[in-house]
């Protein structure tokens, strides 16, 4: 795992997009309410 | 199951990883424990991290998504865990670690400490929290053994 990026430069690129912890929080709240609901349907 | 929980092992939710990337925030400074030490472990399951690649990918590009996950995948602790259970609450558990650090309130809420009691004996708490109250010194003597010298690593790395 040589190639790895360091933390520095994910940091960096991580910080370049802008996007803070409020958004952080409700797309996953999202991911995992799709997520839901596609295992529903394939329950159903 | 242990008896007791590892006091030098972590997990972080997904959210937390995320912020940890994102945010130069109380997510990174949680981590930045962790990253410091070498003797502190971050425990996750493949469920864990590709819960955490989603949402990277869905908040950026898959690329950086990727590059995170490579990341963390050379530095965490492996643990198996069931595909049905919470991915950061299994990693916990299976991997006996002492704290989950989440940004989910229902995760930190008394009634679902009190559900998950009996079964996963793990302190949850914010990220801040964490940073503000972990204690590398008092840590490094009950874990490791001997006196605290600092940080081992760097962070940044």
């Amino acid at each position: 795992m040589t190639d790895a990026l360091t933390w520095q430069d994910l940091f960096e690129r991580g910080e370049a997009v802008g996007v803070d912890l409020e958004t952080i929080r409700t797309t996953r709240e999202r991911l995992r309410a799709e997520a839901t609901e596609g295992g529903a349907r394939d329950d159903a | 199951m242990p008896d007791r929980p590892n006091p030098a092992r972590v997990v972080a939710d997904a959210d937390v990883l995320a912020a940890d990337l994102f945010v130069d925030g109380d997510a990174r400074a949680a981590l930045d424990h962790v990253r410091r030490h070498d003797w502190v472990e971050l425990v996750a399951s493949d469920e864990l991290l590709a819960e955490t690649e989603v949402l990277v990918a869905s908040l950026a590009n898959s690329d950086l998504a990727a590059a995170h996950r490579e990341r963390l995948e050379a530095e965490r602790v492996l643990v198996e865990q069931p595909p049905e259970d919470h991915p950061a609450l299994a990693s916990a558990y299976r991997g006996n670690a002492a704290h989950l650090l989440t940004y989910e309130e229902g995760l930190r809420s008394a009634k679902a400490g009190l559900t998950l009691q009996p079964r996963v004996s793990v302190s949850i708490r914010s990220p801040d929290a964490f940073a503000t109250l972990f204690d590398p010194q008092s840590l490094y003597e009950a874990v490791v053994g001997g006196s605290y010298s600092g940080p081992d690593r760097d962070p940044l790395e």
